[in-house]
């Protein structure tokens, strides 16, 4: 009988700034763990990010993963962005990952004013998927040809309410109204 | 605080050199402003006096001494000369003379104008004091110890004239005079009211010892140094001395049944209760000395090997161990371990003198795994000490060289296969290892196979571990050293500067950016990549770096310049355009020189400084270090390098002489 891969321990995790100074080694953890290259401009952006939504993970004194996540204004309530979340291979089913998205989620609930939590996914991701099923998130609509480089091109949105008021269950379609190209899920 | 003298003019002086009772309070008040560096005030009452009596010597000498003070030297020094000229039998002009030198570093003719002044006053307490600062600046330790017994005639209730009496003895190596004379200064003060311990008596007392040990005398040195526990408050320095003194004087070498293996002589534990202390097992002195304690060597040897051996050398490396001794030496260092079974030096040490066999491979690989796990990037530098004896080391029998360098290797090898086959080290069943461990195993493989000379395979290493973690510096600053070694230094700056590039505040990859930046040739992006640590309102990097006095900079810059020099020599080009490329080298080459001239012009203060506060024993250290600093290797080499250049400009001259001859023809021009 196939016996499911035992998993390893969790990892101890140290988080730590991003910064102008240290920002090389963000870009150099993103050219390694996704298949998109970013732009100047959003290294540029990424050091004026709250602490609260961007960090490293470090691992016995180095960085072997990063989130980072940008609010968005939405009326009078805000959204958070998940930018990236990214762990080195060596270092990947430790639960970094996980760590550094309930560092954003606790940091996130802790403002009252942040209503939704959602990010892109491409399509043929599984893992990904998988990963943040399990903390939560659902998948509310497709972006059709998001990608331009790589192949599959399109995007799910995944997405996970938060702060929600008292006996309100505000559905995610309606918190991510303005979010572009969307083909909301039914 | 240099102070004049302030006695009037001597009786001899002409008629024209004594001045009125309204001028000469002025005068006393000229030099008071002087002492008080009030020196625009000075200048002014200089003037007063002068409008009355023009052509008195002593205040046309004053007034270039405040001059000098203004940094106006060239008036300083005529009117310092007008003033000897009008009045050749004043001390005060001579003694002024002498301060005017003394501040331009002119050392020999300071010392002639004092000598000169106390030709016309023996006795001045003044001069003499500035003489014998000048004499032990400049290692006069006869004259020095001539001016000092002076002084403690003229003036034998000043207590500095005894301390500086006795070091003056002890310098010119009359170290017999020297305790004597303490022994005295200690008479005069009994019977007065003492503090208990004061750290004046503290550190007099432990100069005597010193002296002591360095007569020879290591068993009364024992014995006075242990006489006065009471009043020593350098508690620390104390039980140093003691460690080391039992060595010197064979003493405490009785074993106690009772004890434990470390502790098993006086010696021993007095050693051993060194490395008890916070981070002593760290210590690689306090080790030397409990192994010659455990050794049993005799005092000679003790202190020989105290002073040669340095970094992490130990006596075990030049001293063949029988199996009983072994063993000692394996209980006392296991009975310290046990009792500190964090410190990283006690696991390391028996590595080093272990024979090969079972128990060494088992420590060995015992160590391999603490660091793996803990991610030590100086984990094969640690090594290299086993794998690289030096001439006269022990080698028979133990695992040294290549071989043990290959032993490293295989280790590293094992563990990285067992690390990917079951996430845990070899031949180990507890929990996981870390994930970084993989690639730190990568990393020490790779600086076994440099050591090795097998390049290829240490690349294919390095490549592994930023394969791994390309987070990690260490793991770039690696491949740059690498295709450095491989002989491609454009490449290696590069990769050091991408290694630079993950962290921007991490001065240390900074430098190693900058330097090898420089070994490419790359002066100018070598500049830009320095200036990134200076301070921003500093100005100019580079005179910012020269306060610093960052000599590996200069050295680097200077090296780099220079060779485009020889090379533009190699090419033939023309003793002109050869002095052009020569200036910008020889700058900063000469900056390091200026260095070593500064830091020996640094000591004068410490003179009086030392003697006032009885920091004694720092005090002959700093001078026996100043004798020697010129050994330094920064100003080796850069002396070096200049003299290579200005050789290089010589051998044009010639050249390009020879040439212009042999174009004349044989009929040439005479």
């Amino acid at each position: 009988m196939a016996a499911i891969a035992e998993r390893p321990p969790p990892l101890d995790v140290a988080f730590g700034d991003i910064h102008k100074q240290n920002i090389g080694m963000l870009r150099t953890l993103n050219e390694h763990t996704f298949p998109v290259r970013y732009a100047d401009k959003f290294y540029d952006e990424i050091p004026t990010l709250p602490p609260d939504f961007a960090q490293f993970a470090y691992c016995g004194g180095l960085a072997v993963g990063a989130v980072c996540g940008r609010l968005e204004q939405c009326g009078d309530q805000k959204k958070l962005y998940i930018m990236t979340i990214g762990v080195l291979h060596a270092y990947r089913r430790r639960g970094v990952g996980r760590k550094l998205l309930d560092y954003l989620l606790a940091n996130a609930a802790t403002r009252p004013e942040i209503r939704a939590v959602y990010l892109h996914v491409q399509t043929s991701n599984d893992a990904a998927m998988d990963f943040y099923g399990r903390a939560g998130f659902e998948a509310v609509g497709t972006i059709r040809g998001y990608y331009k480089r790589i192949e599959p091109p399109d995007c799910f949105v995944l997405a996970k309410a938060i702060n929600a008021p008292e006996g309100t269950a505000p559905r995610c379609a309606d918190l991510l109204a303005d979010v572009k190209n969307v083909e909301w899920k039914a | 605080r240099r102070s004049v003298a302030t006695m009037p003019p001597s009786p001899a002086a002409s008629a024209s050199q004594q001045l009125p009772k309204k001028e000469a309070e002025i005068f006393k008040n000229i030099v008071k402003f002087y002492e008080t560096k009030q020196y625009k005030k000075g200048l002014k009452a200089a003037d007063q006096v002068l409008k009355k009596a023009p052509n008195h010597g002593e205040t046309l000498a004053m007034r270039g001494l405040v001059l000098n003070c203004l940094d106006r030297k060239e008036e300083a020094y005529t009117f310092v000369k007008k003033g000897l000229r009008a009045d050749m039998r004043s001390h005060v002009c001579w003694h002024v003379y002498g301060l005017l030198y003394r501040s331009d570093r002119d050392y020999e003719q300071a010392i002639k104008s004092y000598k000169q002044a106390l030709k016309i006053d023996a006795d001045n307490v003044q001069i003499l004091r500035d003489l014998s600062l000048l004499q032990i600046q400049l290692r006069d330790q006869r004259g020095f110890l001539k001016t000092r017994h002076k002084l403690l005639t003229q003036k034998p209730n000043n207590k500095m004239h005894w301390i500086a009496y006795a070091l003056a003895n002890h310098l010119a190596g009359f170290r017999a005079t020297a305790i004597q004379v303490i022994d005295a200064y200690g008479e005069t003060l009994n019977g007065q009211e003492r503090e208990p311990r004061s750290y004046e008596d503290s550190e007099l007392q432990l100069y005597r010892t010193d002296i002591l040990e360095e007569d020879g005398r290591a068993a009364e040195a024992l014995a006075h140094l242990e006489s006065v526990e009471e009043i020593v408050v350098d508690g620390y320095g104390f039980h140093k001395k003691r460690a080391e003194l039992l060595l010197y004087a064979e003493a405490g070498r009785e074993p106690d049944p009772t004890k434990g293996p470390a502790d098993a002589t006086v010696a021993r534990g007095a050693w051993a209760d060194l490395l008890r202390r916070p981070t002593g097992s760290d210590n690689y002195h306090f080790h030397r000395g409990f192994q010659c304690a455990v050794l049993g060597l005799d005092g000679a040897s003790s202190k020989r090997l105290l002073k040669e051996l340095d970094t992490t050398r130990t006596p075990t490396d030049v001293v063949a161990l029988d199996a009983e001794t072994l063993a000692t030496l394996e209980a006392a260092y296991a009975q310290l371990a046990k009792e500190n079974p964090r410190s990283d030096a006690l696991l390391w040490l028996p590595v080093t003198f272990r024979p090969a066999g079972a128990a060494f491979d088992k420590r060995l690989d015992e160590i391999v795994v603490k660091f793996l796990r803990r991610g030590a990037p100086a984990l094969g530098a640690a090594f290299e000490r086993l794998w690289a004896p030096k001439p006269g080391d022990v080698v028979e029998g133990r695992s040294r060289g290549a071989a043990c360098c290959r032993a490293v290797l295989e280790r590293a090898d094992a563990h990285a296969a067992s690390l990917d086959a079951t996430g845990r080290f070899d031949a180990s069943s507890d929990e996981n290892a870390p994930p970084t461990a993989r690639a730190w195993a990568s990393y020490l493989a790779a600086h076994c196979h440099e050591w090795l000379g097998e390049l290829d395979e240490a690349f294919a290493k390095a490549d592994e571990a930023v394969a791994h973690t390309p987070t990690c510096v260490e793991f770039y600053e690696k491949k740059a050293r690498l295709l450095k070694r491989s002989g491609r230094p454009k490449l290696a700056a590069d990769a050091m500067v991408a290694a630079r590039e993950l962290d921007l505040a991490d001065r240390y990859i900074n430098n190693k950016a900058t330097k090898y930046l420089l070994r490419a040739g790359d002066v100018a992006a070598a500049r830009t990549t320095a200036a990134l640590f200076t301070r921003e309102e500093a100005g100019d990097a580079e005179v910012y770096l020269k306060d610093m006095q960052a000599s590996w900079y200069e050295l680097e810059v200077g090296r780099a310049l220079a060779a485009r020099m020889h090379d533009a020599a190699a090419a033939g080009e023309t003793p002109e355009s050869l002095r052009a490329l020569a200036g910008p080298a020889l700058k900063p080459l000469c900056a390091v020189e200026q260095h070593y001239a500064d830091f020996v012009e640094d000591q004068f203060d410490f003179h009086t400084y030392c003697v006032r506060k009885m920091t004694l024993r720092a005090y002959v250290a700093v001078l026996r270090f100043e004798d020697e600093i010129r050994g330094h290797k920064h100003f080796r080499d850069a002396a070096g390098r200049a003299a290579a250049v200005y050789l290089a400009l010589h051998d044009a001259d010639v050249a390009e002489a020879a040439r212009a001859a042999a174009a004349r023809g044989p009929r040439g021009a005479e």
